[in-house]
């Protein structure tokens, strides 16, 4: 019960790039600016007093979100509370402790995290949204993630994929084509070696980076097994201490993980590398690629302004048609209970909820919808994903449904220690199993 | 800013000079200690008061009412490997800490309170680390020690392959410590300077012309009068050490695996990451607990006989 | 001894490698400081083609450093003349009292240097809310006059101990008061501890993190390590913009200690004589 170290590296990595992409991708594209005149939620301007807003800081699509929002609204005065993701979580739990937090929060999906929408909404921290025009029309997966006992805790908005980002110059240039099957990737891993390159710089010194290729990997055998495995466990049809899908495609990924570290598939040492550092071997040349969550790309496009990026899943098979995406949870927003202000606060939550709003998120984010939209624009960076997002091939990361916070920590140490060779797929497998608590 | 540089003038009664006098019969009003004490009451003793409560409850930080459990947090952190872990990291990392801090300040104290030309200089970029913000610091060694980055890459050039100071469980935790002493050791330096120029020429000076060497000079002349400044020194690194936070936090968050995980990072992760409130301030306690007994024991090891 | 010998010269040499060992880290902190992100991606160990001032400027704008400094320097000067005070005079009442009640307090305010500071946190931030002070640097000043006041006490109590207590008893034979001692007599004879007292906490009260982040974040009226910290959430691997933050953060303090090292240092030695 006390396997915990890393969230803060797992968040502090999803929550580093996301902020990041954002700031980046709020220069680079500007989606947002150039559709102000066609923001068609006008709020009645009868809202006033204050309204307190806390997210993660370098988050530029909320600082225009509130900017927009506080232009329909003269009379409300908007403040935000901005935070890196190492101290998020104590300094917005300290101060609704006091009855005196934000009235808008950024919280995480699921219950994997100390300020996540079934954990507070469980502690009655969150006001109920389930009344709200966006709630009745949102994504029955992403609904699951914000909701407790019937209750809507919250509004997400986009789904992140995770996978393998590549320089497609450098591909070209050693003659291989993203693998389609997991010997495939071998092959490539191997010859890129003899090259003296890297096929996947990886930063698994940030925690979610660590643990990401093997949860990823296991994911899509699950899939292959049983492609409802994951509502399943989400309604707690079946627990993930019994799920046999789960056990047994996690123990093969872990496998496949193995294969890869000895073939060379990572740098030497990855355990010393942080996500920014994998960025820079990225944007050097050293790499051919990174994994990574497509929220933290914008920071990669900083450092390597004319590469020209593109992105693969990781194949888990033997059959190119297997080939699944895996995308994370975005971020959610929930309304506080001890706000005193809630009429405003809904209001916002409600502006972001907007389809409009959330379609530009998506953008802003390299995010895609969660109800699958074939008319979704896709950046050039994500053209390997939205194809199998077009396709429906796309399920959503477990983190977020795992029962607690300590799951992730336990994975992230004990995948740590596999890539140091400390540890067995075994051990790993029996770490995370108590991980689970029975649940 | 000459009246700064005076030392305790002398007493005008000789008889008393040669020793420290206190708690001398004449008692100062109480009513002096008050703002103080408002101080200290307000803003240290009544939170931690109240919030060494939750560590015998069960409360998880944000819920309703807290329970009260005994001692079943403690019992279940000492039953716990990661507790264990993080115990040993802490009392290694509190004992290297205090001792290479504490050496290296004296080293480098000797060595600028000569008279080389430089040691204005000198003084300032050894005391650099000490007004960085802690956490700030960390971010700069952990992109020094970047495999192939700046600290590996001059590692190369004596010979030393393939070094991977953050990322290999086995060194990561020495990394740390490399971070917070090279921090800290300027803070013990100027302490140690500041004894070392309370040190009177003269008496060097004579021993110097008795012929007592350098060495001999240093244990009988500049040692006795170090004794102060050491206890301080001591004292301040192994507290320091004890709530090492910041650093860790900035570097490796405990990792890889659990191997820089500390006590305090330990506290963090339970209060705040993973809804175990109560289990996080019952390791506060620990750490209370053990920096108290510590130190205290180091603080009667050392304490000069004659003057207490 | 006095003369500037071969033996000095040699020592000269060593110290100054020894330092630059040291300085190592602060160097790279420079020279990332100086270029732009691609530039460090291709060798971090560059050194700095032109007088790149890009991450300087970007790092004192966007993080609008000029104001946080205002802050910080406010902040940092009332908790310090706080402590000052305070710790003066309660150390008085500690290393004068009649009977062992002085030191026996003295040792429950120097235990509270080893209380983590999170067991009080939730509790400190209840009260500092209920009075209505969240948002408002007057928490930060009040919080660090009572953090940093053990060590205060600490230093202050052990020097009054080594002050022959003859001046306060000239001083009450000629009928003064004890206000009067404290004021006339014994404030003059703390100057030399005072200088180490305002290093001490001066410094640690301006590195302060997380307790401003909680109380002032989302004001405008956060401090300095604050606003730089938001520089590593906020633009990551740009180490460059990050790194011209901590330089320019840290460079006043230095810049201080460089001018008044000599007078610090005197103070020091004045502050723990005995």
């Amino acid at each position: 019960m006390f396997h915990k170290k890393g969230a803060i590296r797992t968040l502090a990595g999803i929550a580093v790039s996301a902020v990041i992409a954002l700031t980046f991708a709020g220069c680079a594209s500007s989606p947002s600016s150039k559709s102000t005149s066609s923001d068609p939620v006008k709020s009645s301007s009868s809202l006033s007093g204050d309204l307190t807003v806390s997210y993660l800081s370098g988050n530029p699509f909320t600082d225009d979100t509130l900017k927009k929002f506080g232009a329909m609204n003269p009379g409300l005065k908007i403040r935000d509370v901005q935070s890196t993701s190492n101290t998020y979580q104590a300094q917005i739990r300290a101060q609704l402790d006091s009855g005196q937090g934000p009235d808008v929060i950024f919280i995480w999906t699921g219950s994997g995290n100390a300020m996540a929408a079934q954990i507070l909404g469980g502690a009655g921290k969150l006001v109920n949204l389930s009344n709200q025009p966006w709630a009745k029309s949102m994504d029955p997966a992403a609904k699951t993630l914000v909701s407790l006992n019937g209750k809507v805790y919250g509004l997400t908005t986009v789904q992140n994929p995770y996978g393998f980002f590549y320089n497609k110059d450098k591909m070209k240039e050693l003659g291989i084509t993203p693998p389609t099957t997991f010997s495939g990737l071998i092959n490539t891993c191997k010859a890129v070696r003899k090259k003296g390159l890297v096929l996947i710089a990886l930063g698994a010194q940030t925690g979610y980076l660590a643990y990401g290729i093997p949860a990823q990997l296991a994911n899509s055998i699950a899939y292959t097994k049983d492609p409802n495995y994951l509502t399943k466990l989400g309604k707690g049809e079946e627990t993930w201490t019994d799920s046999k899908v789960w056990n047994q495609s996690l123990s093969k990924a872990l496998d496949e993980y193995q294969t890869m570290i000895k073939a060379g598939c990572f740098q030497d040492n990855v355990t010393g590398y942080s996500e920014d550092a994998v960025k820079q071997m990225v944007a050097s040349g050293k790499a051919v690629g990174t994994y990574l969550i497509s929220a933290g790309l914008p920071a990669l496009r900083a450092l390597a302004p004319d590469m020209k990026i593109d992105f693969a899943t990781l194949p888990a098979t033997e059959k190119a048609s297997d080939l699944v995406l895996t995308a994370n949870p975005g971020s959610a927003w929930g309304v506080s209970a001890s706000s005193k202000n809630k009429a405003a606060a809904e209001a916002l939550v409600n502006y972001m909820g907007t389809p409009q709003r959330q379609a530009l998120d998506a953008q802003a984010n390299f995010g895609f919808p969660y109800t699958v939209n074939k008319d979704v624009k896709v950046p050039a960076e994500l053209t390997g994903a939205g194809k199998l997002y077009k396709e429906g091939k796309v399920l959503l990361f477990p983190t977020a449904l795992w029962p607690n916070p300590e799951v992730k920590q336990t994975i992230i140490a004990e995948c740590q220690n596999l890539l140091n060779g400390n540890e067995t797929v075994d051990g790993v497998l029996k770490a995370v199993q108590k991980s689970f608590g029975g649940k | 800013m000459t009246t700064l540089t005076q030392a305790p003038p002398t007493p005008p009664a000789q008889r008393t000079a040669t020793r420290p006098v206190r708690a001398k019969g004449f008692g100062t009003p109480p009513w002096f200690a008050v703002p103080a004490f408002a101080f200290f009451t307000a803003i240290v003793a009544i939170p931690t008061v109240l919030g060494v409560y939750y560590a015998f409850t069960n409360w998880d930080g944000i819920s309703a009412a807290p329970v009260f459990v005994g001692l079943d947090n403690f019992i279940q952190l000492f039953k716990t490997p990661e507790t264990i872990q993080a115990l040993g990291n802490t009392l290694l990392m509190a004992l290297v800490i205090t001792v290479a801090q504490n050496a290296i300040g004296l080293a480098l104290a000797a060595g600028v309170n000569s008279r080389i030309k430089s040691r204005n200089v000198l003084r300032t970029f050894l005391f650099a680390p000490v007004v960085m913000t802690p956490i700030i610091v960390g971010y700069l060694w952990q992109f020094l020690f970047i495999p192939n980055g700046p600290i590996a890459r001059l590692a190369e050039v004596v010979g030393i392959h393939n070094l991977n100071v953050l990322g290999d469980p086995a060194t990561a935790i020495w990394g740390v410590m490399v971070v917070v002493i090279w921090q800290h050791a300027g803070y013990s330096m100027v302490i140690f300077l500041a004894g070392m120029q309370g040190i009177p020429e003269e008496i060097n000076e004579a021993a110097a012309l008795d012929g007592a060497g350098v060495w001999k000079r240093f244990v009988h002349v500049t040692w006795p009068l170090l004794r102060t400044p050491l206890v301080i020194n001591i004292t301040l690194s192994l507290i320091m050490s004890f709530k090492l936070f910041d650093q860790v936090m900035a570097t490796t968050q405990g990792g890889p695996g659990y191997s820089t995980q500390t006590l305090s990072t330990l506290l963090y992760f339970e209060a705040f990451q993973f809804n175990h409130f109560s289990s996080g301030i019952a390791l506060g306690v620990i750490v209370f607990v053990l920096t108290a007994v510590i130190s205290f024991a180091q603080m009667r090891l050392f304490r000069d006989r004659n003057a207490a | 001894m006095n003369r500037y010998t071969w033996r000095t010269f040699l020592l000269e040499i060593v110290m100054v490698l020894v330092t630059a060992a040291f300085a190592f880290p602060l160097w790279m902190l420079i020279s990332v400081g100086f270029r732009t992100a691609p530039e460090v991606a291709q060798n971090p160990m560059g050194v700095p083609t032109s007088f790149n001032l890009d991450n300087f400027t970007g790092a004192w704008t966007e993080g609008q450093l000029g104001s946080a400094f205002i802050v910080s320097i406010a902040i940092t000067v009332t908790s310090v003349a706080l402590l000052v005070i305070c710790g003066a005079a309660g150390s008085y009442y500690f290393a004068r009292s009649r009977g062992a009640a002085g030191m026996r307090w003295y040792a429950i305010i120097a235990a509270g240097m080893m209380v983590p500071f999170q067991i009080g946190l939730l509790p400190l931030y209840r009260i500092m809310s209920s009075i209505g002070l969240t948002g408002n640097p007057l928490a930060i000043i009040l919080i660090s006059a009572g953090v940093h006041l053990p060590l205060t006490i600490i230093l202050y109590t052990g020097f009054i101990r080594q002050i022959p207590a003859e001046y306060e008893e000239a001083a009450r034979v000629d009928g003064a008061s004890s206000f009067q001692i404290f004021w006339r007599v014994l404030i003059p004879l703390l100057l030399p501890v005072t200088g180490t007292v305002v290093i001490l906490d001066g410094i640690g009260v301006w590195n302060e993190f997380f307790t401003p982040l909680l109380y002032l974040g989302g004001t405008d009226l956060v401090t300095i390590p604050v606003r730089i910290y938001g520089f590593v959430g906020e633009y990551g691997a740009d180490w460059g913009k990050v790194f011209a933050g901590l330089v320019m953060a840290s460079l006043p303090v230095l810049l201080l200690f460089f001018v008044f090292q000599r007078y610090m240092i005197k103070s020091f030695g004045s502050g723990l004589k005995g």
